[in-house]
Order: structure tokens, then C-alpha cells, then sequence
């Protein structure tokens, strides 16, 4: 599943980031393999902003065509 | 001592070095403000403030600087928004891979708790091994720790990087930064020394390190509840059809303000005051001095004399107009709602050859065109560099302009005000859809941080405005005496009328505008507003005056952004710009004369 085709509200985790151009700068703002992504807003022909921790980043929609993400469900991060 | 500032985009940087030295840098709620640096003193010490950045490396122009000055600094400061730790443990982790002195400064604790983090500042201490110091900048909560902290001795070079012993023996004689910068297979670095490490490297390098952040933020951080309404607006604002709703509101808001509100009655009455008293005062006084129509008394009291016209055009009609706007811009950069624009614009943008960020720099222009010329550094490439910079050249009026045009226009009727806009708008689409297919490659898609949405500080919008406000009048005011001299000594010499005769052709026949109007042009070579202003008191029909207004915004950039646009893009490319703005401004020009209503 990517990224771009995922509704608003939805709770998924990265599998991978297919830009290599862009991989190294998504992994600077949290956007990495494993990481756990709400979909806030889904702007129709336009960017998907995901949250990743308490930052909220707008993801072009050519970018969130190649990264490719699974369900997560409810997961919640571990507790420290 | 060298003390640089480093950190996120956007983490109060430049109110830690306000705070530090006493000098106000540049504040806004978006990335990318400290576009250069900002140098002030603390003390004996240096400080330097750098550009935001996420990472070390030089993957857009504004990194490169921020990595040059933080190259030779003896001291780091990195400041860190505590509400977004994760986030800026990357950078914080990278910076102490340089293996120099440094300390972190965990910003907005004033903000945690509203925004339900929990954050545990000494463990952090201890787990990174440097000074994690707690503050609110705003407020100036935890300043006097850190400057006790920076003024100490006790800087105790710490231990180097580990990774220094694997470098091998070909890169050992590079400083701190390039090790780092090597290491990570920076492409100019790589290139000059004509070997890197392991390709691949730098992925394992940022993941390992991302991996490291997440987990220092999941021992030390946590968030423990959400707040509902800033996700609302989000919508709003991102939503196609209410988001365009907002843009057109704040259109119309701009147009009512600046454009009825200051142009048309604070400007005409303050011009008129000024028009009735001062002049003739300064007129009758200065003629006991100086001979009535000699040179001297042309350049003081002229058509454009130094201490009539400039004061009635400076302080009558363009501060006014120029300040509307600036306070405008300061409230929607302070907000954060620019990132939001972006997003919302990214797929529109996308057929113009730029992505959303380029929004950032085309706002700026409105404002001044020459400060957005330098902003195009946060783009993601050359190619966008140059789309965004020539938009800017050929079709974006600057806040000064805008002011006249909106002022000029508003006295005709709206119909008049939407061909304007229509027109530059066509041209905008146009220029960035032809360069977008004949340009090689294309645009890199948006990756773009967006800041938590804040009401404005009025402390903030005050300083940023009045900040703009004198540099206009800095700038404005010696470039006005400039084209004041150049006009009068042209009609002295007799050029001006020469070139007038030259030009009439052009004016007259294909522009259908008086010959005078060459006068208007030679003054937009200065500062376009100058001869948006020479429109003013030419007397013009309302459709002349559309053609004119049209004319000059396409026209040349002032002085000053030419300048900045040659240094940006270089003499050829800058040159090529230059003179398309002129064919295009004429091209244009006349075609509206010809087929506007």
C-alpha cells in the first residue's frame, strides 16, 4: 500500500521510502523505515500531511507515491 | 571565541541571539527566515546566528551556509524546540559527531505543557553527555544560565568522534566538518577529492542516527494527549475549496486595507497636506538661498526635489503603503500559515516546475522582491532557484509597487484592478509553465515541515514590520536623490529630452502612452515603484494608466534586486533575466493597450 492511497485518519507504518534523493532529508524529520505516520489532511491531487511524533509534515503527493506503508492499526509506542 | 547558533528551522533561534546580543534578527513562524547570517556580539565573543536546518549537509543552498559557519565555530549552541524533540535530536546528534564543544538549549518549555509533552531534561543530560539547559526565549527564561554557561571557562575540548579512527588515511587531513561531511558522501566533497566511502554509506549513517534520536526521545519525551483545534484549522486552511476561500479572503482583506483603506484616502489626504503646505514652504524659503531654476535648486526642489518630492513620495505615499503591507505579511508569517498555503498550492505549483516551498519566497516577493530573491536558497534545487527567481524578476510586484498599483487602480474601479491582476496572473501561470517544459529535469516533490499554527505576537509583527519599514527608508531614500539627479541632470544636459524623442515611438505609438512617460521608466530602472509613482502626476487615462501599471511590474527589478540577482544566478544568467523582463514588459504592455477594455 502507499502512502498517497491512504485516507484521512488512518494510522500506518513506513516500509519504505522509494526516493532516494529525498530518503536521507525524510529520515531527518522522522519519516524512516518503522516509523509510525497519522494521516492528518489529504489534499486531493496535492500533498498527504502525516503526523510523526509532535512533528506534522506536509509529503508531496509524487513523494507518497513511493513510499510504500503497512496498516498500524491502533499501535501505541511503547511505554517508557 | 566564535559562538554559533544552530538548530531546526524555526526553533527560536533568532530570538536566543536577540537575547544573547541585543540585536533583533529575523522572527517568523516558518522555515527559512535566516536565509545568511546574522552576526552580533556578546561581550568579547562572537555570535553567529545560521540558517535552520535539519541535518548537516548541503542539500539546498541555505544548509551550505549554515554548514560553512558552523565550520569555524569554537562553540556550538544548539537550539532545540522542546516540543519537537525527536524531530531535532537528529541534527543534535550529527552536531556532536564534530567533536566540539557544545550545549543544548531545550526552547518553548514555556509551551509544553499546553501541548501535552512530557519531557525529562536531565536524563537527556546525561544520556547525551553535554549541557541540556531549559528556557523560553520569549520570555528570557533560562538566558542568564546560558550566558553564564557561554562566558565560563571549562570548555574542555570533548573526546573525538569515534568514527575518526575508521576514517581512512586519504581524508585524515580534512577539518571536523568535512570528516562529517565525507563520511556521509556530501556530493561536492566527494567530488573535489575524487574518492568517497562505501556507497550506501550515508543511508546506514542517517538511519542508524534517526534510530538512536527515536530512541533517546522515547526514554526522555513523550506526548500525553492531543489538542483538537489547530487540527480543525489544518483543514480549513488545506481543504481545495476552503482553503481557497481563506486565500481569496485575505485578497480581498489586502485589497481593502492597503489598497481603499491607506491608498486611496490616508494617502491622497496625507499627500495632499503635505502637497499644499510643505512644498510650497520649503519652495519659498529655499529661493532665498538658492536661484529659483538653477541646478541645485531643481535637485532640492525639482519634480523630483530631494526635500519636496522625495519627502511627499517617501513619507506621504509609499511608507504608509509599504508599512500596510509589511504588517499584513509579518501576521501571516508569524502565524505559521504560509506552510499551510504551501500544501495547499504543492499541486498547482508542481506545473509551474516548483513545488509548494516555493510559495515561501514568491509571498516574500510581495514584500520586497530582492529580500525573496535571496530566500529562493530554501529551494530544493537549481532548477527552482532559477523558475522562482525569475517569476519573481518579471511578475511579482513588491510591496512598495503593489501599494501604488493597488492605490492607482483603486481609484478607477475594481474592473480595472482584476484585468491588472488577471494579466500578471496569465503571465505568471505562463512563464513557469514554458520554463517548467524547456528546463531540463524535474521538480523535486515537497518534503515540508509545518509549524504548530500560533496567533501572532504583536511584539513580533511590531519589530518585524518596523525592521522593514527603516530598511525600506534606508534603501529607498538615497536610491530616490539617485534618480532625482539622474533625471534633472538629464534634462540639464539635454539627454533626457533626446531620449524621450528616442523612446516616443515606443511610448506613444506602440505603448500609447505620452512621450513623458519615458521618464517613468527610466526611474523603474532605480526602483520600479519610482515610476509607478511618475504614473501618478502624469495625468492618464484610466486605460493608460492600466497599460503603465501592467508595464512596470513586468518591468526591471530596482537596483537592488538586480544586483542581488546577478550575485544569485551569476552575470549570464542574471543578464538573460534582466533583459527578458524588459521584452516581456513591452510585449505585454503594448498587447494591453491594444486589447484591454
Amino acid at each position: 500500500m502507499r502512502l498517497s492511497e491512504v485516507g484521512r485518519g488512518r494510522r500506518v507504518a513506513v516500509v519504505n521510502v522509494a526516493d532516494p534523493r529525498l530518503r536521507p532529508q525524510a529520515a531527518r524529520l522522522g519519516i524512516q523505515a518503522g516509523a509510525l505516520l497519522l494521516i492528518k489532511v489529504v489534499v486531493p491531487h496535492g500533498p498527504v500531511v502525516v503526523q510523526t511524533g509532535p512533528v506534522t509534515v506536509a509529503v508531496g503527493r509524487r513523494l507518497a507515491a513511493g513510499i510504500e506503508v503497512r496498516e498500524a492499526g491502533l499501535i501505541v509506542p511503547p511505554p517508557t | 571565541m566564535v559562538i554559533a547558533l544552530a538548530g531546526n528551522p524555526n526553533v527560536g533561534k533568532s530570538v536566543v541571539f536577540q537575547a544573547l546580543t541585543g540585536r533583533y534578527g529575523e522572527v517568523s513562524n516558518f522555515p527559512g527566515t535566516t536565509v545568511s547570517l546574522s552576526r552580533g556580539r556578546m561581550g568579547s565573543q562572537v555570535v553567529v546566528d545560521t540558517p535552520g536546518i535539519y541535518g548537516l549537509s548541503r542539500f539546498t543552498a541555505e544548509e551550505g551556509v549554515a554548514v560553512e559557519a558552523l565550520r569555524s565555530a569554537d562553540i556550538i549552541v544548539n537550539v532545540v524546540d522542546a516540543r519537537h524533540l525527536p524531530r531535532d535530536l537528529f541534527l543534535t546528534l550529527q552536531l556532536k559527531e564534530l567533536g566540539r564543544p557544545l550545549l543544548v538549549v531545550l526552547n518553548m518549555m514555556d509551551e509544553i505543557r499546553r501541548d501535552h509533552v512530557y519531557l525529562n531534561a536531565d536524563g537527556l543530560q546525561a544520556a547525551l553527555g553535554v549541557p541540556v539547559l531549559k528556557a523560553s526565549a520569549v520570555r528570557g527564561e533560562g538566558i542568564p544560565e546560558l550566558r553564564r554557561l557561554l562566558s565560563g571557562s571549562g570548555w574542555a575540548p570533548p573526546a573525538p568522534p569515534a568514527f575518526w579512527e575508521e576514517l581512512p588515511p586519504a581524508v585524515r587531513h580534512l577539518d571536523a566538518m568535512d570528516r562529517l561531511l565525507w563520511r556521509e558522501e556530501d556530493a561536492t566533497l566527494v567530488g573535489t577529492l575524487g574518492s568517497g566511502p562505501v556507497p550506501g554509506q550515508q543511508e546506514v549513517v542517517y538511519t542508524h542516527r534517526r534510530r538512536a534520536a527515536d530512541d533517546l526521545a522515547r526514554r526522555f519525551f513523550q506526548l500525553t494527549g492531543v489538542t483538537k483545534w489547530p487540527e480543525r484549522i489544518d483543514r480549513v486552511l488545506m481543504n481545495p475549496w476552503t482553503g481557497l476561500v481563506v486565500v481569496a479572503g485575505l485578497l480581498f482583506g489586502l485589497y481593502e486595507s492597503v489598497g481603499v483603506l491607506i491608498a486611496d484616502r490616508l494617502v491622497s489626504s496625507a499627500e495632499l497636506a503635505l502637497q499644499s503646505t510643505w512644498v510650497p514652504a520649503v519652495e519659498t524659503t529655499l529661493a532665498h538661498v538658492v536661484t529659483p531654476g538653477s541646478f541645485i535648486f531643481r535637485l532640492l526642489a525639482g519634480e523630483y526635489g530631494l526635500l519636496t518630492n522625495t519627502v511627499t513620495y517617501l513619507l506621504g505615499l509609499l511608507l504608509p503603503l509599504v508599512t500596510g503591507f509589511y504588517l499584513l505579511l509579518a501576521v501571516l508569517e508569524d502565524s505559521g500559515y504560509l506552510p499551510r498555503l504551501a500544501t495547499l498550492l504543492d499541486g498547482w505549483f508542481l506545473r509551474l516546475g516548483l513545488n509548494g516551498r516555493a510559495v515561501i519566497p514568491l509571498v516574500l516577493g510581495f514584500g520586497c522582491v530582492t529580500m525573496a530573491t535571496l530566500t529562493t536558497r530554501i529551494l530544493s534545487g537549481e532548477r527552482e532557484r532559477k523558475i522562482a527567481t525569475v517569476l519573481l524578476a518579471w511578475t511579482i510586484p513588491c510591496s512598495a509597487q503593489m501599494g501604488v498599483i493597488t492605490g492607482l487602480l483603486a481609484g478607477l474601479g475594481s474592473t480595472y484592478a482584476v484585468v491588472f491582476a488577471l494579466t500578471v496572473l496569465t503571465l505568471f501561470v505562463g512563464v513557469g509553465t514554458v520554463l517548467d517544459r524547456t528546463l531540463a529535469g524535474d521538480p523535486v516533490p515537497l518534503l515540508l515541515d509545518l509549524p504548530p499554527l500560533r496567533l501572532p505576537r504583536p511584539i513580533n509583527v511590531f519589530h518585524k514590520t518596523r525592521q522593514q519599514v527603516t530598511g525600506f527608508l534606508r534603501e529607498a531614500a538615497p536610491l530616490f536623490l539617485l534618480g532625482n539627479l539622474v533625471i534633472e541632470s538629464g534634462k540639464l544636459t539635454g539627454w533626457l529630452g533626446w531620449l524621450e524623442r528616442a523612446l516616443s515611438p515606443l511610448m506613444t505609438v506602440w505603448l500609447r502612452l505620452p512621450a513623458g512617460a519615458a521618464s517613468a521608466f527610466i526611474l523603474g530602472f532605480i526602483r520600479r515603484d519610482f515610476g509607478t509613482v511618475a504614473l501618478y502626476q502624469a495625468d492618464l487615462a484610466p486605460h493608460q494608466i492600466l497599460t503603465g501599471a501592467v508595464t512596470l511590474t513586468l518591468f526591471v527589478p530596482c537596483m537592488a534586486s538586480t544586483l542581488v540577482l546577478f550575485r544569485e544566478q551569476g552575470v549570464k544568467s542574471g543578464l538573460g533575466i534582466w533583459l527578458g523582463s524588459i521584452a516581456l514588459a513591452l510585449l505585454t504592455g503594448g498587447m494591453v493597450a491594444r486589447l484591454a477594455p
